[in-house]
């Protein structure tokens, strides 16, 4: 039973960590309905950048994560005007094509600056852990969670209750009759894809400290989750991700304690299925806010 | 020329000779300045592209570094100083190793084959050499079968795949009882890949035999985000040592999470091959690997004569150590040198028979294998694995003792009693 209880806790705390990586992705599809595939490198950088700020500067990436957000969110927002936005008006498939195409570069990019081996951000507190009652847990994860229930509390209320927010909400409902009320769609989706890359970023920085990287690492790591929380938490949903990840990290903890860990993904992709076979639209059955 | 007369002719030839001296850089080139164009070519199935490009393109290197040592040294000298020539082929596959060992037999007429690195691709074309009646040294395929069927050609350097379950067991009883601890039960915990289920196998086949119970087999998918499931599991069954293989990536998350749910083993983790013996591994680690014990073929850092120069040497070549397979490679390439020494003669045959009946205690090789000593399969049953433990980021040899540079810190102090 104490097993079990600190395997929950500590699938909470892994689910949060999906969460927060499922956060900028659920946004960008959210408002704009495009699949980006490059998330996971922003993902990746954001974590190159919160080492190469500690090795070369000493700088904690508590510190460096607002400086990679905002990087993040410029890269971003650079690449939107740059490649996305020529394509919004074309199939949808055209846009996940130069997503993938955008995601191609940036392993590329990444690992000729870096090559192609681990790196690590070996913190002096990096494992360091506290007791809740009677389950150990590790600083890293706990503010990642944290942070992914701060970030998904923040985004629903900013959508809910904020002019651009709103303005967000319109364009992705209806860009045609935002665009007649007098919202600037195109500026819009600039803010929006943005601020997805760029808590892809602040998740990297984050999470860097826990893990490892390797110019493939979001995409080998972390994609598959991400994808399967945001629609398991309907697109587009802040607090549906936080939801959709916390369910994930637990079904696949309690999975791979129970059935061994090679069967862990079997256990959360098989409630996934599941779930969508009731809730085809996802938790929220479509409700972005 | 046949009008002029014989003193300007003789004349003409001393400065030819000269001239063909000053522009040999080496020395052992003026002997056969004269003889036929005299070079004994070697075939070296490796894999140079794909997914084991980089183990690959190391293996060459070691290749070329006793090549070119041989040939500096004066080539083989019971065939007229005749320089060994390297001819490398493509192995990614099965299919492509047969083609190119056909290729290199029956084209190339090469004096024998050196290879293939994976054991699917090695089982296969040995056979194609053997029917052809050529020599074929295996100094980085580990599969047990590879010496298993009575081929009279093939000879392999390297140990078993079953030798780290068998020489792992080895090394913890005889730590154990060192150290007046009772060893009984282990844990494994590897990944879901070609290696990690190697080792599942051979460790259920011969743990009975030691005496050693195995109370769970943890086997973790490529690219796991945790490895909380599996850390909570060893903690219930509390075995006094596990036995792991893995990738870099996923050993650093394991230990990462190791050391944050604060987790050891009663006696020590034992990291075999693969992962574990990457120095890269130890380096992104940094103290986490502290005491971790690898068990793999050799590390430079041994009790026996030439190996920490063989592994300089080889930094200077590549920038990185001489791990991987590149050590036996290397090795390799030596013993036969030494077989055609022996034969002197590039007839198939003839090299089969030296290799069969070769005994060495001498030679460059001895960095790494203290005798070379074929049995009846072809196998060299006298090669051991070794165990190191990694101190300061160095793997140090440990076991067996009689090559060992340190003492084992057995049991391995858990996380609370480490600096």
């Amino acid at each position: 039973m104490e097993v079990i209880l600190q395997s929950l806790a500590l699938g909470l705390l892994q689910g949060g960590v999906y969460a927060l990586v499922a956060c900028g992705l659920t946004l960008i599809y959210g408002v704009m309905k495009v699949v980006n595939f490059a998330h996971a490198e922003f993902l990746t950088l954001g974590m190159y950048l919160a080492i190469a700020a500690w090795q070369l500067a000493g700088v904690s990436p508590y510190v460096s994560v607002v400086f990679i957000f905002a990087l993040a969110c410029a890269l971003g927002a650079a690449a939107q005007a740059l490649v996305i936005r020529p394509a919004l008006k074309h199939p949808q498939i055209n846009q996940m094509l130069i997503t993938i195409g955008v995601s191609t570069m940036l392993i590329g990019a990444m690992q000729l600056a870096w090559g192609p081996n681990n790196r690590v951000l070996n913190l002096a507190w990096s494992g360091a852990t506290f007791e809740l009652g009677g389950v150990r847990l590790s600083y890293v994860r706990a503010i990642a969670f944290l942070a992914a229930v701060l970030i998904a509390a923040g985004f629903w209320l900013f959508l809910k209750h904020t002019r651009t927010g709103m303005a967000m909400r319109a364009a992705s409902q209806n860009p045609v009759a935002a665009r007649l009320m007098g919202v600037s769609v195109q500026r819009v989706n600039l803010i929006t894809f943005g601020v997805g890359t760029g808590l892809a970023g602040l998740a990297g920085a984050l999470i860097a400290p826990a893990f490892f990287v390797n110019p493939t690492f979001g995409t080998d790591y972390f994609i598959l989750a991400a994808f399967v929380i945001v629609v398991l938490g309907t697109m587009g949903n802040f607090v549906g991700a936080l939801l959709g990840g916390l369910i994930i990290g637990v079904a696949e903890g309690l999975g791979g304690l129970l059935l061994g860990p090679a069967l862990r993904q079997m256990v959360s992709l098989a409630l996934f299925v599941v779930v969508l076979l009731v809730l085809p639209r996802g938790l929220f059955r479509g409700k972005v806010t | 020329m046949s009008q002029c007369k014989p003193d300007v002719k003789r004349r003409k030839l001393v400065k030819m000779t000269a001239a063909a001296a000053a522009t040999t850089v080496l020395p052992g080139a003026l002997a056969p300045a004269f003889a036929q164009p005299n070079e004994i070519k070697i075939g070296f199935l490796l894999p140079l592209t794909g997914s084991f490009a980089e183990a690959g393109q190391l293996n060459k290197q070691a290749v070329e570094m006793a090549v070119d040592e041989i040939n500096r040294a004066g080539g083989v000298k019971s065939l007229k100083g005749a320089k060994i020539t390297a001819l490398f082929a493509n192995a990614t596959s099965v299919d492509e190793a047969n083609t190119e060992t056909t290729r290199l037999i029956t084209r190339e007429k090469v004096a024998g084959i050196i290879g293939a690195y994976s054991s699917g691709s090695t089982i296969s074309s040995t056979v194609i050499a053997e029917r052809n009646n050529v020599p074929y040294l295996v100094p980085n395929a580990l599969a047990d079968e590879i010496t298993a069927r009575g081929l009279k050609y093939v000879f392999k350097t390297v140990p078993h795949f079953s030798q780290f379950a068998t020489n792992a067991a080895e090394m913890v009883l005889q730590l154990s009882e060192g150290a007046k601890q009772e060893l009984k039960t282990c844990a494994l915990v590897r990944e879901n890949n070609f290696f990690g289920n190697v080792v599942g196998r051979e460790f259920a086949k011969y743990m009975p035999g030691f005496r050693i119970q195995i109370l769970k087999d943890n086997i973790f998918p490529t690219n796991p985000t945790s490895f909380e499931d599996v850390i909570l599991s060893l903690r219930k069954d509390n075995p006094d040592v596990v036995f792991a293989a893995g990738e870099p990536s996923s050993i650093t998350l394991l230990f990462k999470q190791l050391s944050e749910l604060r987790y050891w083993p009663k006696l020590g983790w034992v990291g075999l091959g693969g992962g574990y013996t990457n120095p890269i591994t130890w380096g992104n680690l940094g103290k986490l690997a502290e005491g971790l014990i690898v068990v793999n073929d050799w590390f430079p850092d041994i009790k026996l004569p030439g190996a920490k120069e063989a592994n300089e040497r080889f930094r200077k070549r590549s920038g990185k150590d001489m791990l991987g397979n590149s050590n036996t490679t290397y090795a390799g390439v030596h013993i036969f040198k030494a077989a055609l020494e022996k034969a002197g003669s590039t007839d198939g045959p003839k090299i089969r028979e030296a290799l069969a009946g070769l005994d060495l205690v001498e030679g460059p090789q001895t960095f790494m294998y203290e005798r070379v000593k074929f049995d009846q399969t072809g196998f060299m049953n006298r090669t051991t694995l070794v165990g190191a433990q990694v101190r300061g980021g160095q793997a140090r040899v440990i076991w067996p003792s009689a090559l060992r540079v340190s003492d084992a810190a057995w049991p391995v102090p858990d996380w609370a009693r480490r600096a």
